[in-house]
């Protein structure tokens, strides 16, 4: 938690393109996963429910997500007919992880992996249909998905080595956390005149 | 006692941590979410910033700690959902009544209940914060200034607010002395003394 309060506080500039670091594609994808709260919140969200789900379902998790992410940036970098349409739903994604975390719902473990490979695809779909509108090197995918990985090694680690009572419930807080956010965000794309 | 000073010792650095951290030059701009910088600043200062809502939620923090659990982590997990859907109606444009009573309201009687150390069945414990979220949450969505990112005022101001319970139940873990009993009691006190100012002003007394 502190990380991630320390990541978010930390004074940047965005851009509507991927933040440029300065280290090439790869860092400026890593870079932007960090500095994008809807990607970076749900695989947080996401990892955490799948560590305390058990060993399996975190490493499972590990092992699906970055792959789902790849392909559907693929997916999304060649969906031209597609891409005049606005996905602005952010908060979907932040709402069910959130909540997922924060009923700490009791899933078979294929089942949370078909999450996992729905949130990958839907988020590297959208990084591929903003890659594609913006000409962004595809390398920056790789650096995208890397992160996404790490992250979710970590969380879901952390979360499947919690043992005491308090902490798993300050877990769960966070999935409360996430899912304020999220319907928040989604409110915000509904609002009159938006 | 020492064990609950412990666990909670680590949430109010935290929260001394993002106070000092919320005052760096923030200008978030994420691709397609934003239409404008300085949404997670503002995100994170609202629930500060106004000692209104600031009372609110310390007070749910130390009445969860003079309740123990269940209560004690029900509630702040409650609070952010329920004032994120007093948010989302407002950003919506559906009106509620009276936000202003209401968000003063809560202090009185947050302040109340912990003044006398009351202890409801855990259901209406919920219900009172839950409706009280609802009117704190409203307030926050309707004072969105124009041009902020959504996204990063989302994460700012649940951030905030989170924290600002982890600090209510942080100070709330001296309820295992004697001596603590009292003052969180007499903090109580005060934050119902804060609501009474704020509902007189809602109702133009101080005009």
């Amino acid at each position: 938690l502190a990380v991630l309060v320390a990541i978010l506080a930390l004074p940047r500039t965005a851009q509507a393109h991927l933040v440029t670091s300065g280290g090439g594609p790869f860092f400026d994808g890593w870079v932007h996963f960090c500095v994008s709260p809807d990607d970076f919140l749900t695989v947080v969200a996401l990892a955490l429910f799948s560590g305390l789900a058990g060993k399996r379902a975190a490493r499972g998790l590990v092992l699906t997500l970055p792959v789902a992410w790849l392909l559907g940036t693929l997916i999304g970098f060649y969906a031209t007919p597609f891409s005049a349409f606005e996905f602005r739903f952010a908060g979907v994604s932040l709402l069910g992880t959130g909540l997922l975390l924060g009923i700490n719902l009791k899933l078979p473990t294929r089942w949370l992996l078909l999450i996992a490979v729905l949130v990958g695809t839907w988020h590297g779909f959208l990084n591929g249909l903003a890659m594609a509108a913006t000409g962004t090197s595809g390398l920056a995918a790789v650096g995208i998905a890397v992160a996404a990985t790490i992250a979710a090694l970590l969380m879901s680690a952390a979360a499947a080595s919690l043992a005491k009572p308090w902490q798993l419930i300050a877990v769960r807080v966070v999935g409360s956390w996430v899912a304020a956010i999220g319907l928040l965000a989604l409110a915000w794309e509904f609002r009159p005149g938006s | 006692m020492k064990r609950i000073r412990n666990r909670f010792g680590w949430l109010a650095g935290l929260a001394v941590l993002i106070v000092l951290l919320g005052d760096t030059s923030v200008q978030a701009h994420v691709g397609g979410h934003s239409d404008g910088g300085g949404g997670f600043q503002s995100g994170l200062l609202h629930p500060i910033s106004g000692l209104d809502h600031a009372l609110a939620m310390l007070a749910v923090g130390l009445w969860g700690a003079q309740l123990g659990r269940p209560a004690l982590w029900l509630l702040p997990i409650a609070f952010p959902l329920v004032m994120a859907l007093g948010g989302a109606l407002s950003l919506i444009g559906i009106p509620l009544p009276a936000v202003e009573i209401g968000i003063a309201g809560s202090g009185i009687v947050l302040g109340l209940m912990i003044m006398l150390e009351a202890r409801p069945p855990l259901a209406v414990s919920l219900v009172m914060v839950g409706v009280f979220a609802l009117f704190h949450g409203h307030a926050h969505g309707t004072e969105l200034p124009d041009g902020d990112s959504g996204l990063w005022y989302s994460v700012g101001f649940v951030l905030s607010t989170g924290l600002l319970h982890a600090a209510g139940i942080a100070v709330g873990s001296i309820h295992g002395w004697a001596w603590g009993k009292i003052c969180i009691r007499v903090a109580g006190a005060l934050v119902m003394a804060g609501g009474v100012y704020f509902l007189l002003g809602s109702l133009g007394w101080f005009a």
